[in-house]
């Protein structure tokens, strides 16, 4: 009985205390906008333009997966400036630090070795997105050559005055590319630099698709 | 009907025309950057009872003032008052009123001239886009015209009255914006560059000088009254170093390829044909001093733009506006030349190729990436994202904005007082809505419990816009 009591005046002592001290909920003040200048316009001559809303879904066959999952890859710099080129086929795709391969400057390409003929469906590839950039002249070609000398489909193309596809801007979604259900073996990708460096970069890239029968 | 009526019924009718033509969808076109800007510079002097000058970032307080006038009026003080539309009604008046002012040269171009200019002014893109923005241009243009009229009616004259007028007219469009000064040296000198009549008189040149002092002396004290004397050096040196520096550093040609390419929505007529006519005043009527003045004043200006390396396209109101003045007299030279009904068609045509260059660059694609008048303009995205945050989230959600470059958001959450800016990545993350860069993406805590959707804020800058899975 003795308990009961204590711990009822301590319970209305608590109460009448914060009523009495008038407690309101925490109010932050929050940051301010900086200003800044006029913006400089972004100098990509066939930037896509932003699409809206989200990404719309691209339909894949029931049976497709991602072909180049621990596929071997190779490349015309051979020793990357960063990184193995076996972590482009490694199903990580964090933009952070050390987990990117960085090729050198100028036009390179690495391609993938799916293991056997199959119908392509999509490729998608993360080149770097820590920061806002644009990577230029990306070549996305297709083939059964290992050399890229004969049977060669180009299944996407920025380059200015070559290509009709679109510049773009590197993002944690990746690019998704349309590969129209293109039968080949190797996926080689090109790029020549990008709108912050000179330097190629990869994280990841998937191809969607089924093994030819 | 005697001359100075006539002319103020054809001001009238020029000035209500322009506004006409400035009128529709006013607050349509995404607010740029600039604008945004503008409107926080704006909502500071209405809450602190005044403009503060920081002359490192932006332009004079006299934009401000003007359109704190219909602001206080009407009791608006923050940023979620204000709506685009109205805002920019402060630089249409500006350039219609500019169009209708260009009648005040009447007498030293010719009436005719000067009205075909001032239809031009009215209807021509450049003129007409910048007067639809929020920003410095259209006002400056509005003083530059009142400077010519000013200087012509000095030179006339001879009197002091008109030397203090365009000292303050001076001082006026510096305090606008600091690069005027250059305007006002490049424009004012070919006026005093011995293109004087002799029948207009011709003053020794002792008193020229003083007048000129004189008027120096006005422009400085109303450049040290508007922008205080203590920012006076800080921002010329500023502003120096800012135009020779690396900050849109573009080609001499640039301009050139801005309003002379065929590229990007519809064709740049108002430069084509306006250049066209000018050339003709140049080649036919260079005895004119009205001609051989606004020649020199375009040259000089046209070749100081080139030279510098910074360039933006407004910059090119000012030589636009002298060629437009030159085209006027042209146009008529070539009216005279021909039968009434010929030069009549002739001007129908000229100002319906005008208009159509209005259509598609003003109206039309006026925030197109290409169009050669939109520079790096806020992208239609900014107002879906402004309708979408209203439909979806409650009034006092918490908006966490973390962006290096986040403008012209600020304009866009206005309405959303619990909205927070942050450069760089913050110490907690506790948004309802998170708004971030692509690169700050993968730094988000828990981001599976996010669902993002970019939109763009500008050509080529995208933000990823967060909604908690399951909120609201």
């Amino acid at each position: 009985m003795k308990k009961t009591v204590c711990i009822s005046l301590a319970l209305t002592l608590t109460v009448t205390v914060a009523l009495a001290a008038d407690l309101v909920p925490l109010k932050t003040e929050l940051p301010k906008p900086v200003l800044i200048g006029t913006p400089v316009p972004v100098k990509v001559a066939n930037l896509e333009p932003a699409r809206k809303g989200e990404r719309p879904p691209f339909m894949l066959p029931r049976d497709a997966v991602n072909l180049a999952q621990g596929k071997a890859v190779t490349s015309s710099d051979s020793e990357p400036l960063l990184g193995e080129l076996v972590m482009i086929t490694d199903g990580v795709k964090d933009g952070d630090e050390g987990n990117f391969v960085e090729l050198g400057d100028g036009k390179q390409w690495v391609q993938l070795d799916l293991g056997q003929t199959s119908i392509i469906n999509a490729v998608l590839v993360w080149h770097f997105h820590s920061q806002a950039r644009v990577y230029h002249d990306v070549v996305v070609q297709v083939s059964d050559d290992p050399d890229f000398i004969s049977g060669v489909t180009t299944v996407f193309n920025s380059t200015p005055g070559a290509g009709k596809d679109f510049s773009y801007l590197e993002t944690y979604e990746g690019k998704l590319i349309d590969a129209k259900g293109a039968k080949s073996r190797y996926v080689r990708l090109f790029s020549k630099g990008n709108t912050t460096n000179a330097a190629n970069h990869y994280i990841e890239v998937e191809v969607w698709g089924v093994p030819a029968k | 009907m005697n001359f100075s009526r006539c002319l103020c019924a054809a001001a009238l009718a020029v000035f209500l025309l322009a506004l006409l033509l400035r009128w529709p969808g006013l607050g349509d076109m995404p607010f740029h950057t600039d604008e945004a800007n503008n409107a926080l510079l704006l909502e500071e002097s209405l809450s602190a009872g005044g403009f503060q000058y920081r002359p490192h970032e932006h332009h004079g307080p006299t934009l401000f003032w003007l359109a704190g006038v219909p602001c206080k009026i009407l009791g608006v003080s923050s940023m979620s008052q204000m709506e685009a539309w109205a805002l920019r009604l402060t630089t249409v008046w500006c350039g219609a009123l500019a169009a209708a002012s260009v009648l005040l040269l009447a007498p030293w171009l010719g009436k005719v001239p000067a009205l075909l200019a001032a239809l031009m002014v009215c209807v021509a893109a450049p003129f007409h886009y910048y007067s639809r923005v929020f920003i410095h241009e259209s006002l400056l243009l509005l003083l530059t015209v009142w400077l010519l009229a000013a200087l012509w009616r000095w030179r006339e004259s001879g009197r002091w009255r008109w030397a203090v007028v365009s000292g303050a007219l001076a001082g006026l469009m510096v305090a606008t914006k600091e690069n005027a000064a250059v305007t006002v040296v490049l424009v004012g000198w070919p006026f005093w560059l011995g293109f004087r009549e002799k029948p207009l008189g011709f003053a020794p040149r002792r008193r020229d000088a003083k007048l000129i002092f004189g008027a120096g002396l006005v422009a400085l004290a109303v450049v040290l009254v508007c922008i205080g004397p203590e920012n006076l050096w800080r921002a010329m040196a500023l502003h120096t170093r800012r135009g020779l520096g690396a900050e849109h550093h573009w080609p001499w040609w640039q301009f050139f390829a801005w309003f002379g390419s065929w590229h990007g929505p519809g064709l740049p007529w108002s430069v084509w044909l306006g250049s066209l006519a000018a050339t003709t005043a140049v080649l036919f009527q260079w005895r004119e001093p009205a001609v051989r003045i606004l020649a020199t004043g375009l040259a000089g200006l046209l070749l100081f733009h080139c030279a510098l390396p910074y360039k933006t396209p407004w910059l090119m109101l000012e030589p636009l506006l002298l060629l437009t003045l030159l085209a006027g007299v042209g146009l008529d030279g070539l009216r005279r030349r021909r039968s009434l009904m010929v030069g009549g068609l002739v001007l129908g045509v000229f100002f319906a190729l005008l208009l159509a260059e209005t259509w598609a660059r003003s109206f039309h694609h006026q925030a197109r990436a290409d169009n050669p008048l939109a520079y790096a303009p806020s992208a239609p995205a900014m107002n879906d994202l402004a309708r979408d945050l209203a439909a979806r989230c409650p009034p006092d959600a918490v908006i966490q904005v973390v962006a290096g470059d986040y403008w012209p958001l600020p304009w866009v959450l206005r309405k959303f007082p619990n909205a927070g800016f942050w450069p760089g990545e913050p110490r907690r993350w506790f948004g309802d809505v998170l708004i971030c860069a692509p690169e700050i993406i993968g730094r988000v805590p828990d981001a599976g419990a996010w669902r993002f959707t970019p939109y763009a804020l500008r050509p080529g800058v995208i933000v990823l816009v967060g909604f908690r899975k399951g909120a609201w």
